[in-house]
């Protein structure tokens, strides 16, 4: 599967997409290590047994007429994992290779996020097996309105919310919302998130996911008895990772590296963001850039800096790069960004992971923030929804710091286990009814 | 989730729903469809997987798994059968969705075609936990049925109790009673007079249409293969109300056979009392293989999928063959009968007699009034008549068997809708 964040960007008007692409490995990672959170917790066979799959599962035919007149059917899916802490929230991911098996992944995977973050949401994910890129604006439009047309029932502000996943952009989520508002017969915001300002959209969607990783970045050095300005390498230059760079820059942190698909950039005294954004938005790529010299993905991993973040794929951090690296700490803003190898390694090293629950929490938050907005009907200013972001990564970390040293277990693992006991805790609360 | 293994391996002979896509592409061959719709028709228009949590008795709970598919809702709403089963699996609820999709266009009625199932093992569930099972079931799929929407209906492994909990659950939740949610309901709580024999006097019905079309006078000999509710009470039926000579029977363990006909009301009565044909008075047993090649005017398969193929075929001497199973014949077969010029009535015509009187409940449902059970024949029979003269008709415009006759009907019907109500968001 094509990775959308190692990709060139899109452009400006393109949604970030929180959800990297996993491959079958990392989906497979993601299920053990909620196995592995089961089984600390000791979760009841029932209880396993409900939680293990999703709730519901609805593929749906998307015909459309397509601009030459012919008529081409897609498959549209939509997973609701839990349904019990309150609505699904989950992504859309426009792509040829849409899996179910990930999906369903995925859909779990962000159940447990919202639980561990402490969002009242369960967790979702939908795809249609279609790819926007270089297509006529005309047919995404009616694809992704069938699609909408077709979840009607299913999805809504009380039962499953969509955010822009791969190839999703603010135009696409606009058609979304204005489909589902056209067939409810009033304007709908809340049943999508990641909508441009103005249509309800919130401030801060530019950099939650940066206010998560760099707020951990911060409280993980604090305890490591650093202060101030840390020197940073950042693996990615997609939406995920400009959001992360912007809020290092905002900071005053030193930005060591930056690479995407084709290489990186390096500059020792650091690097000037906004001058290499200019850059990178004029050639589509961080390397060639006057304010550094190019490198490797593969030295990038390796330089000698106080945090590292990887923020592409995943599985970018494999045992081998985690015997070589010369991070203090490791930042996870992709999804599965560590092998499980690489943990144990780290772990050998006494080098701290703040694992991808945490450090990317702020997509799944400020989607959280953007439809309580949207219910109240009031926009927060942006003080405001940094402060909130930053006071709820700030205890879900502090949460998990504690779960972490109580179980003598990993942080990731006490994350995930975090997240999964809340969700049983509520689903045998709630018990089974008709 | 279980069930979502890669489908059984079956010879394509023996797959009913390979043969039934065969036909569909053949029919939409012979109309000239559009291939933008043949796509459309090639696959679900919906489908929905759902966990299924039940507290089972023992005090633990277990996670069942259920779909539902809307093959097509172009016509009408959905309208399909729910079968509980352990070898559930999602292709062949799939395809049935999509049979039911031809079968309702083939009788017109306003109906699209689906099919739901739940993979369990009903022979080791209690009461009870088939009870919170259908429940929970019928409440997982609450968004995407409803009398407007999708009908179901009862098939293998549920019966009107189970379509009682799940119109009470449907209820429950929409606060109201809404009988019209399922069909196949108890007589009283919403259900029709002459279910029971509805697919049995289709069948009688288009074995009388057919033996006119091809011009037999007179009584007729007739073979079933089968005794249940299509079978028996077909051949009760063909023998009580249409004066024909039924010359044999079987159940799953072997056939009776008596040249000069049984006496029908006789062998139900023996066969309701000992639970099997066998050592029925006045007749031979015959294995259901051999009833197969009985010399006789008329063959009702009417037990199960794939009885006729390539390697009986050759040896049928019926002249007409009524099909009250589904799928009973194999297309490999289909072209040996033609050859020797064998008229078929195709199961999508045959058997529709049940999705009929479905629908005539669903109706009756709806305007709270209630027919009586002659009303409800009389309205079945003239359905079945014209489903059969516009099968016949449609075979001889396009100069093929009417069971394309039927595919074609039915295929054009429905791209008719299509056509007319066109691609909106």
């Amino acid at each position: 599967m094509p990775d959308s964040d190692l990709l060139p960007p899109a452009g400006p008007e393109e949604a970030q997409p929180p959800t990297p692409s996993l491959d079958d490995d990392a989906y497979e990672s993601l299920t053990e290590q909620f196995d592995q959170a089961a089984a600390l917790l000791g979760l009841s066979p029932d209880t396993y047994s409900v939680l293990r799959v999703p709730d519901r599962e609805y593929r749906f035919a998307i015909p459309v007429q397509k601009q030459d007149g012919s008529i081409e059917v897609y498959d549209g899916y939509r997973i609701q994992h839990n349904l019990s802490l309150g609505p699904c929230l989950g992504g859309l991911r426009l792509t040829r290779d849409v899996h179910r098996g990930e999906l369903r992944a995925l859909a779990a995977w962000n159940t447990w996020k919202c639980a561990t973050i402490g969002v009242p949401f369960g967790g979702s994910m939908g795809g249609i097996d279609f790819d926007p890129r270089g297509e006529h604006p005309a047919d995404v439009e009616h694809i992704v309105r069938r699609y909408m047309a077709g979840l009607l029932d299913l999805v809504g502000p009380e039962k499953d919310v969509l955010m822009p996943d791969m190839h999703c952009s603010e135009q696409i989520m606009a058609w979304l919302l204005d489909t589902y508002s056209m067939h409810v017969r009033h304007t709908e915001n809340a049943v999508v998130v990641g909508k441009p300002p103005g249509l309800g959209g919130s401030y801060g969607r530019n950099h939650a996911v940066g206010v998560s990783a760099v707020t951990t970045l911060r409280l993980r050095l604090a305890e490591m008895g650093h202060e101030g300005p840390a020197r940073v390498v950042v693996q990615g230059a997609g939406h995920a990772a400009r959001q992360v760079l912007r809020q290092l820059a905002a900071e005053g942190h030193t930005i060591l590296a930056v690479s995407d698909l084709h290489g990186g950039t390096w500059n020792e005294q650091g690097l000037d963001w906004s001058a290499l954004e200019e850059h990178q938005g004029s050639t589509g790529r961080v390397s060639g850039f006057a304010g550094g010299e190019d490198l490797s993905n593969d030295e990038l991993l390796r330089l000698p800096c106080d945090v590292l973040i990887p923020a592409a794929a995943s599985r970018q951090i494999t045992g081998t790069v985690a015997e070589d690296l010369q991070a203090r700490l490791v930042v996870e803003v992709a999804n599965a960004a560590s092998t499980a190898r690489a943990d144990r390694v780290l772990r050998e090293r006494g080098i701290p992971v703040v694992p991808d629950l945490l450090g990317n929490s702020g997509s799944i938050l400020i989607a959280y923030f953007e439809w309580v907005q949207n219910r109240a009907g009031f926009l927060w200013p942006e003080e405001l929804v940094d402060e909130r972001l930053v006071r709820m990564v700030t205890r879900a970390y502090q949460e998990a710091r504690a779960e972490e040293q109580a179980h003598g277990i990993s942080l990731r693992l006490a994350a995930c286990v975090m997240g999964v006991r809340r969700v049983a805790y509520f689903d045998e609360l709630r018990g089974i009814y008709a | 989730m279980p069930g979502a293994a890669s489908s059984p391996s079956v010879g394509a002979e023996s797959n009913p729903f390979l043969q039934m896509q065969a036909r569909f592409a053949k029919a939409a061959d012979l109309l000239g469809l559009d291939q933008g719709f043949q796509r459309i028709l090639a696959r679900p228009a919906h489908e929905l997987t759902v966990a299924i949590p039940v507290q089972m008795d023992d005090g633990s709970l277990r996670v069942f798994t259920g779909y539902r598919v809307q093959h097509s809702i172009a016509r009408g709403p959905a309208k399909g059968g729910i079968r509980f089963a352990p070898d559930v699996h999602l292709d062949e609820v799939r395809a049935l969705a999509a049979w039911m999709t031809w079968k309702c266009a083939v009788v017109n009625v306003p109906f699209g075609g689906g099919k739901g199932g739940v993979i369990c093992d009903p022979r080791r569930l209690s009461q009870g936990e088939l009870e919170r099972l259908t429940r929970r079931y019928a409440a997982n799929l609450l968004e995407i049925i409803g009398p407007e929407r999708d009908v179901p209906a009862p098939d293998m492994n549920t019966n009107e109790q189970v379509m009682a909990w799940f119109m009470d659950t449907y209820s429950m939740h929409r606060r109201m009673t809404q009988t019209a949610i399922v069909t196949g309901k108890p007589i009283g709580l919403g259900g029709s007079q002459g279910r029971r024999i509805a697919t049995g006097l289709g069948v009688a019905l288009a074995t009388r249409e057919a033996l006119t079309y091809v011009g037999h006078q007179g009584p007729a000999r007739i073979v079933v293969q089968g005794s249940g509710n299509v079978g028996g009470l077909g051949a009760l039926l063909l023998h009580d109300r249409f004066g024909h000579k039924v010359v044999a029977i079987s159940d799953i363990y072997g056939g009776i056979h008596n040249e000069k006909g049984l006496d029908m009301p006789q062998v139900l009565d023996w066969l309701a009392e000992k639970r099997s044909l066998e050592g029925f008075p006045d007749a031979d047993r015959v294995s259901n293989e051999e009833l197969l090649e009985l010399p006789c005017d008329v063959l009702v398969p009417a037990a199960t999928e794939n009885q006729i193929t390539s390697q009986n075929a050759a040896r049928i001497q019926a002249r007409v063959i009524v099909e009250g199973a589904n799928g009973p014949t194999s297309a490999e077969a289909d072209r040996i009968l033609e050859e020797k010029g064998v008229f078929v009535v195709p199961d999508i015509l045959a058997n529709a007699g049940g999705v009929t009187v479905s629908y005539f409940e669903w109706v009756q449902d709806r305007m709270g009034y209630f027919w009586e059970e002659e009303d409800v024949c009389e309205r079945l029979e003239r359905i079945m008549v014209k489903a059969f003269r516009d099968v016949v008709e449609a075979a001889e415009r396009y100069a093929t068997s009417p069971r394309i006759g039927a595919y074609c009907v039915a295929v054009d019907r429905v791209a008719y809708c299509l056509r007319l109500r066109g691609i909106y968001a």
